[in-house]
């Protein structure tokens, strides 16, 4: 979907348009679903954070404001708060700063991951660091471009990309 | 090529884990149902544009900077052509300027003190800085007599004043050095001022060492540093001047000598005369007194008569005396005077003999003066990058636009 086709939704959204709400769900869930729950590794968790992020994005549509920024980006921008939070109150360290060591999941979640599946990527994205694997995550399953990454990051564009080369690079040196 | 197969892994792998939540429709229904219709559109207040403002000034600012210093450059080059012209216009002498921006040609033209040259500075002096003002190389002769020259007179007597200003950060060790330098070529140093940051060396060197001499210099130092000013100036209305001077001196003596002569001839012929008149009046006195001898003493008569006319004679005489004296001493007056003229003709055509040699010597050496400044470092940088200021300008205010807008996207206001 172009900026411009969810940019009319929006609006259209914001005038109570449910078909607009709808096709903008069809458009953005799948790519947003596959974040939450590469990110939080929990499907019930992940249903949670994404109705949760969709409940607040309708709500304060009137908030949102189209200026370079798109709908989808705004939404995504919601769901990490929303995990950020999510983590707080679980009392688990914020993993997504930038200085952050390389997640360390649980050895029974990993084993069940390889059980399941054992594609390559996976393989690779467990041995990187959690600012490396969001930007992947951002960039692969979200499809954003390095301009919509810095924006959800608050990073610069420049930043977004180096940071997107150096995570491949040690995807690489890993392999 | 492996990372672009890493690529289309990881693109291959995003495409997989896109998917819908297991009740996809419940979760969507609520989100249908939370949606609703916003009847007033709260219009915030929009912040001030700075980063339109800053994308507007900083080009602008940019497109002045420019537009100033090709301003500055096409007016300096323009001064310069304009100064060149009106020079070759003048006179005979030929002024080679090798860096048009040195201002040797201003200076050339306040030693002509011509009105033109007041009234180009007033028209260009409010819109650009003059350079500074630098040791005159060389007065120029007076236009007054340079015009006078014969113009089918092709006769060349150049004289050459070389001028040459040096930037550098080591003026002491250089001043050092040009002067030794100078002094191998068979140089004479004639003025010498040094100073931290300024030194000067006023010199006259021999025509014939002047061309190896000049290499010599410029070798020393890069381009970009030095600045030479030469100037020929045809001295050909100085051999004229002395010429028609020999010329005239020589004929006055020639007239002088005639006259002398003459009056000494002249002079010869009155005394002869006069010595002759008085002979014969001597004469005539003697045989009165031998007819006295034989007149009786009782003819007082005849007595008398001869007596007046002695008396008479007597009186002749001596106003011939008188005469003869008066001339000899007119003609001693004469003789001095013409000795003197004659001397002081001679005198006069030594002494152009004298300048017509000292022509020809101050034909055959080059005056000089040597200038050597000190260079900051910003100099040094303005002289590879003339704009470096408005360079650095722009540099700092692209920076402080990227710290500004390029370091950080616009944050996404969350709900």
């Amino acid at each position: 979907m172009t900026l411009k086709e969810e940019l009319s939704l929006v609006e259209n959204a914001k005038a109570g348009s449910k078909n607009a709400v709808s096709l903008l769900w069809d458009d953005i869930t799948p790519k947003l679903y596959g974040y939450l729950v590469n990110t939080l590794r929990d499907n019930a968790l992940a249903d949670d954070v994404l109705q949760e992020t969709w409940l607040k994005a309708i709500t304060s549509l009137n908030k949102f404001e189209p200026r370079g920024v798109k709908f989808s980006a705004w939404l995504f921008a919601i769901a990490r708060n929303e995990c950020r939070q999510h983590w707080r109150k679980n009392n688990k360290t914020v993993i997504l700063e930038e200085n952050d060591e390389t997640e360390k999941l649980p050895d029974s979640f990993i084993a069940k991951e390889n059980l399941n599946d054992k594609i390559l990527v996976d393989e690779i994205l467990e041995k990187l660091p959690e600012v490396d694997r969001e930007i992947l995550r951002l960039h692969y399953i979200s499809e954003f471009s390095f301009k919509e990454i810095a924006q959800i990051l608050n990073i610069s564009p420049l930043n977004a990309r180096l940071k997107s080369f150096r995570a491949l690079s040690k995807a690489r040196a890993n392999i | 090529m492996f990372n672009k197969k890493i690529s289309n892994s990881f693109k291959h792998w995003g495409d997989k884990t896109k998917k819908f939540p297991d009740n996809n429709e419940v979760l969507k229904q609520k989100v249908l149902d939370s949606l609703q219709p916003i009847h007033e559109s709260v219009k915030e207040k929009k912040p001030f544009a700075l980063r339109w403002l800053f994308l507007t000034v900083v080009p602008a600012l940019a497109l002045f900077l420019t537009l100033n210093f090709w301003q500055n450059s096409r007016i300096n080059s323009l001064s310069s052509v304009e100064t060149v012209d009106f020079y070759e216009g003048g006179q005979e002498s030929q002024t080679v300027s090798y860096d048009s921006a040195a201002g040797l040609n201003n200076k050339s033209i306040q030693a002509t003190g011509l009105a033109m040259e007041e009234s180009f500075v007033a028209k260009i002096a409010d819109k650009i800085s003059m350079p500074e003002p630098e040791p005159m190389i060389s007065p120029m002769p007076p236009d007054y007599y340079r015009g006078n020259a014969d113009i089918t007179d092709t006769r060349e007597y150049l004289k050459t004043t070389f001028g040459l200003d040096i930037k550098t950060r080591k003026v002491e060790k250089m001043h050092t050095r040009l002067k030794t330098i100078i002094r191998g070529y068979d140089g004479r140093i004639d003025n010498a001022n040094l100073n931290e940051k300024y030194a000067s060396i006023s010199f006259v060197l021999p025509k014939s060492t002047y061309e190896s001499f000049v290499q010599e210099v410029t070798e020393m130092f890069p381009e970009k540093f030095i600045s030479i000013h030469e100037n020929n100036t045809n001295l050909l209305w100085q051999k004229q001047n002395i010429e028609q001077q020999t010329q005239y001196s020589s004929t006055t003596l020639e007239n002088l000598k005639t006259e002398r002569a003459d009056n000494i001839k002249k002079y010869d012929e009155k005394i002869a005369s006069l010595n002759k008149e008085i002979s014969r009046l001597d004469n005539s006195m003697y045989a009165l007194v031998a007819q006295k001898k034989t007149v009786s003493s009782t003819d007082t008569e005849t007595l008398k008569k001869i007596n007046d006319q002695i008396n008479y004679l007597s009186r002749i005489r001596s106003d011939h005396t008188h005469e003869l004296i008066k001339t000899m001493t007119q003609h001693e007056k004469d003789l001095a005077n013409f000795d003197n003229q004659i001397k002081n003709t001679e005198n006069n055509l030594v002494e152009l003999g004298k300048q017509d040699t000292k022509l020809i010597n101050n034909v055959e050496t080059v005056n000089g003066t040597i200038t050597l400044r000190f260079v900051s470092l910003f100099e040094i940088v303005n002289l590879y990058i003339p704009v470096y200021k408005s360079f650095i300008i722009i540099c700092i205010l692209i920076i402080i636009g990227y710290i500004l807008f390029g370091r950080k996207t616009k944050e996404i206001e969350l709900p």
